[in-house]
């Protein structure tokens, strides 16, 4: 367990963040991908050599409708993504997870699949939630067209062109998911019976080679449509221009509560990240490898800014403060490191004493870049069996509890919840949907559905229902005869045991911006370019920049 | 919905939401635990549902069926008085009869506990409704002391060991029971499972997803634009 392991190391413990500076959601909020994120330890894996890749199906008819299979086969196993692109009327486009339709659809199969098995797909992949895989699937995702942009590059390719760079980017991607379902939906196989598989031990590393997969279907979609229409006279598609193009994602409200109800998993992500900061902070010196890795680190970090747009007012100022942020860092970075004792702290130290949430957290990201080979291993403690702390611990006595609240859910004990203000939302799950949503207290209909997302009133209620009782006395005893406080009881006991596991702030204020959940996840999945369409959902891309499957050991077969 | 030619949605056969095929694990317990939630237990007791209800299903155990038929009785109002009476090694029902996962939750919970002692003689647990739902919890149990823990009734005797395995007769945790819980060693063969793992029975899942229904919102306006998009998302 990464934790035991970690609070083992007194030589970076010093140089850890606390939870109470990590956990906020201001600060989650700010979150930039690292290269411990899950995007790139699957490059990491996917460049390494062992694998190879092929276009193994490509029945694609003059409308752009049919069937398509890539294959990444590793030394072990073979992982196919079976494609089914859709010619999809305009009306019917929508990101919203209530759209019923989309231009094409996808999942990741485990193994080769036979004609049974992509007819078995066909006749349920395209219906996404409302059809049924197996657990010889590992995902289920789907992906609309940017309409602009994809009728633009099949324009020009098809006229033997080459895009307009601006056009390229201002969108960034040609197609982007609305959603990708991993373990267990929808029938899907369940991660704990693929876990222990080196390529998958991570999390999400399944959907992540979907993704990565569905960027090689954008282009091979968009390259089909303009030799439909361009004969001869098309052109393939400039390579530069293809790796500046990601897979864009729309996500809304449905991904805001993931964190909340996998809290051990939240811990293991940000304890790893921390350990990683840490480790950089705890060395001595630093070498001039990492000196230029680190610089090349912030210049990438400044174009990314430049090429990153927003259009929602919370972030475009944010963005103006990262901008501003990295130029100072960058001016900072011209007189070091100093001879001074452990360099990279006192880098980190003027940080945080100089720049913005964005800011820093962006220096975080550009510090670790340099060093894969001292912080890459932590990668192997992000997964988290939740059930194995599941179990309450009866023997605790009332008074550990009480002090794991006072100390661990302080921010909480504080709170005045009789102020409207403080609890003006509620978390609801949508009959129509089954999907989480977040409603005002005030105004709509059926805050007695509430959901547990409130952990700051439930962790005070806590505190309140044990004030009666003996400091001696066992929470065994305590819920016997208060079963109610049981889910608070297992979630403040888990984040005695994970500092990490809670999101510290309030989650039903009026001023609670649910894309700050949905930034720090993306960041770790390995998101760029964050894009709040409103404070509920985000654009966002992955892959941008990167390499594709066609640029390593790659075949089509005809 | 408006239907052209080219709907993707129709271009494979009608499926149900639920084709008669195996569930995974993970909708198992989501379904478990709304259910449970649905039917008016606590949040963490819902949890503890969920995750009872999957670990039976696993085995070939009828957790799904099971929990369904214990929150008919919730809806009679029957289990009202959740929490046993722990008494000196005789637990008991506060109401007509005990739930077995206010239960197996105290038993858990007191495992390593002089309350849930079994190592230094036999714990009974009367008037137990639904009993096979208390074996997730005697796993616990059987994990903390390190042995198999038994339970008789009636002559009938099966048994959970520290790896979860299940031993003996499933009908000492059939209909509503008086038990013993011990950890005297028994020879007994492996359980003999009732049904295919994780495959749950149509009107069985229609009538769990009816009471997780019950914790769901009905749309409105305000919901609908509470989900995201006040703008176009099509561009």
């Amino acid at each position: 367990m990464i934790g035991a392991t970690l609070k083992s190391n007194p030589e970076t413990e010093k140089f850890r963040r606390s939870p109470a500076t990590v956990m906020t959601l201001a600060r989650m909020g700010s979150a930039h991908p690292t290269r411990l994120s899950f995007l790139r330890h699957l490059l990491r894996r996917m460049t390494g050599g062992d694998w190879r890749f092929e276009r193994s199906v490509w029945q694609m008819d003059d409308k752009g409708v049919g069937r398509a299979v890539y294959r990444a086969i590793g030394p072990e196993r073979t992982y196919s993504l079976v494609a089914f692109a859709h010619d999809l009327p305009p009306e019917m486009r929508s990101d919203r997870v209530i759209a019923t339709a989309w231009d094409a659809t996808f999942t990741l199969f485990d193994g080769t699949p036979d004609a049974a098995d992509l007819d078995r797909l066909e006749a349920n992949v395209p219906l996404q939630e409302a059809g049924r895989i197996s657990p010889r699937e590992l995902s289920l995702s789907r992906a609309n067209r940017s309409v602009r942009l994809f009728s633009h590059v099949v324009e020009c390719l098809a006229a033997g062109q080459q895009p307009d760079i601006a056009e390229i980017d201002a969108v960034g991607y040609l197609m982007r998911t609305t959603a990708v379902y991993g373990s267990g939906k929808f029938g899907a196989s369940d991660y704990a019976l693929v876990a222990d598989r080196a390529e998958l031990s991570i999390p999400f590393q399944a959907e992540m080679l979907s993704v990565w997969l569905t960027r090689q279907f954008t282009i091979d979609i968009v390259e089909h449509m303009a030799r439909v229409r361009g004969g001869d006279a098309a052109v393939p598609l400039d390579s530069a221009i293809k790796h500046a193009l990601g897979v864009g994602n729309s996500t809304g409200l449905g991904m805001a509560p993931y964190l909340v109800r996998h809290p051990v998993l939240l811990n293991n992500w940000m304890m790893a990240r921390e350990e990683a900061l840490a480790r950089v902070r705890a060395q001595p010196d630093a070498t001039p490898d990492a000196v230029a890795g680190l610089k090349a680190a912030v210049q990438a970090a400044r174009e990314n800014a430049a090429y990153w747009r927003s259009e929602h007012p919370i972030q475009i100022g944010k963005l103006s403060a990262l901008r501003n942020d990295l130029e100072t860092v960058d001016t900072h970075l011209s007189a070091w490191p100093m001879t001074e004792d452990h360099p990279w702290d006192a880098l980190w130290t003027w940080g945080e004493g100089t720049l913005s949430l964005e800011g820093q957290e962006a220096l975080l990201a550009a510090m670790l870049e340099p060093h894969g080979e001292l912080v890459d291993d932590l990668c192997s403690g992000m997964s988290a069996n939740e059930t194995a702390s599941f179990a309450i611990d009866g023997t605790m006595k009332v008074g550990t509890l009480r002090r794991v609240l006072e100390d661990r859910y302080d921010w909480a004990l504080c709170i005045d919840f009789a102020d409207p203000a403080n609890c003006a939302r509620f978390w609801y799950v949508s009959e129509e949907k089954l999907e989480p949503r977040l409603g005002n207290r005030n105004t709509e209909f059926g805050q007695d559905l509430e959901q547990p997302l409130c952990t700051g009133r439930l962790a005070q209620e806590l505190h309140v229902a044990l004030a009666d009782w003996n400091e001696e006395q066992l929470v065994a005893e305590f819920l016997l005869a208060n079963p109610d406080q049981r889910y608070m009881t297992r979630r403040a006991q888990r984040c005695g045991t994970y500092p990490y596991s809670e999101v510290r702030d309030n989650l039903i204020a009026d001023t609670t911006l649910p894309i700050d959940l949905m930034r720090c996840k993306l960041a770790f999945f390995g998101a760029s370019r964050f894009d709040p369409r409103s404070d509920k959902w985000v654009r966002i891309s992955l892959f941008q920049d990167q390499v594709y499957p066609s640029d390593l050991n790659w075949r089509v077969v005809q | 919905m408006t239907q052209t030619p080219n709907d993707p949605t129709m271009s494979g056969s009608p499926v149900e939401t639920v084709a008669g095929g195996a569930l995974s694990c993970a909708e198992i317990e989501a379904l478990s635990l709304k259910a449970a939630r649905g039917a008016g237990l606590s949040w963490g007791m819902a949890e503890e549902a969920g995750y009872a209800a999957t670990w039976l299903e696993v085995r070939g155990l009828d957790g799904a069926s099971t929990l369904l038929a214990l929150l008919d009785l919730y809806g009679d109002g029957d289990l009202a008085s959740l929490s046993p009476d722990v008494d000196d090694r005789i637990w008991r029902a506060k109401g007509a009869h005990l739930c077995p996962l206010a239960a197996g939750t105290a038993l858990s919970d007191f495992r390593g506990l002089g309350q849930a002692d079994i190592a230094s003689g036999p714990l009974s647990i009367t008037n137990v409704a639904h009993p096979l739902l208390l074996l997730p919890f005697v796993h616990a149990l059987a994990n903390a002391t390190g042995t198999a823990v038994h339970l008789t009734s009636e002559g009938d005797t099966c048994s959970v060991d520290p790896t979860g395995a299940v031993w003996g007769d499933i009908a000492a945790c059939s209909d509503r029971r008086d038990l013993t819980l011990s950890s005297e060693a028994v020879p007994q063969d492996p359980v003999t499972p009732s049904k295919t793992a994780c495959i749950i029975d149509k009107d069985t899942l229609r009538r769990l997803q009816d009471y997780a229904l019950r914790t769901t919102v009905p749309a409105s306006d305000a919901s609908r634009a509470g989900a995201g998009a006040a703008t176009t998302d099509n561009d």
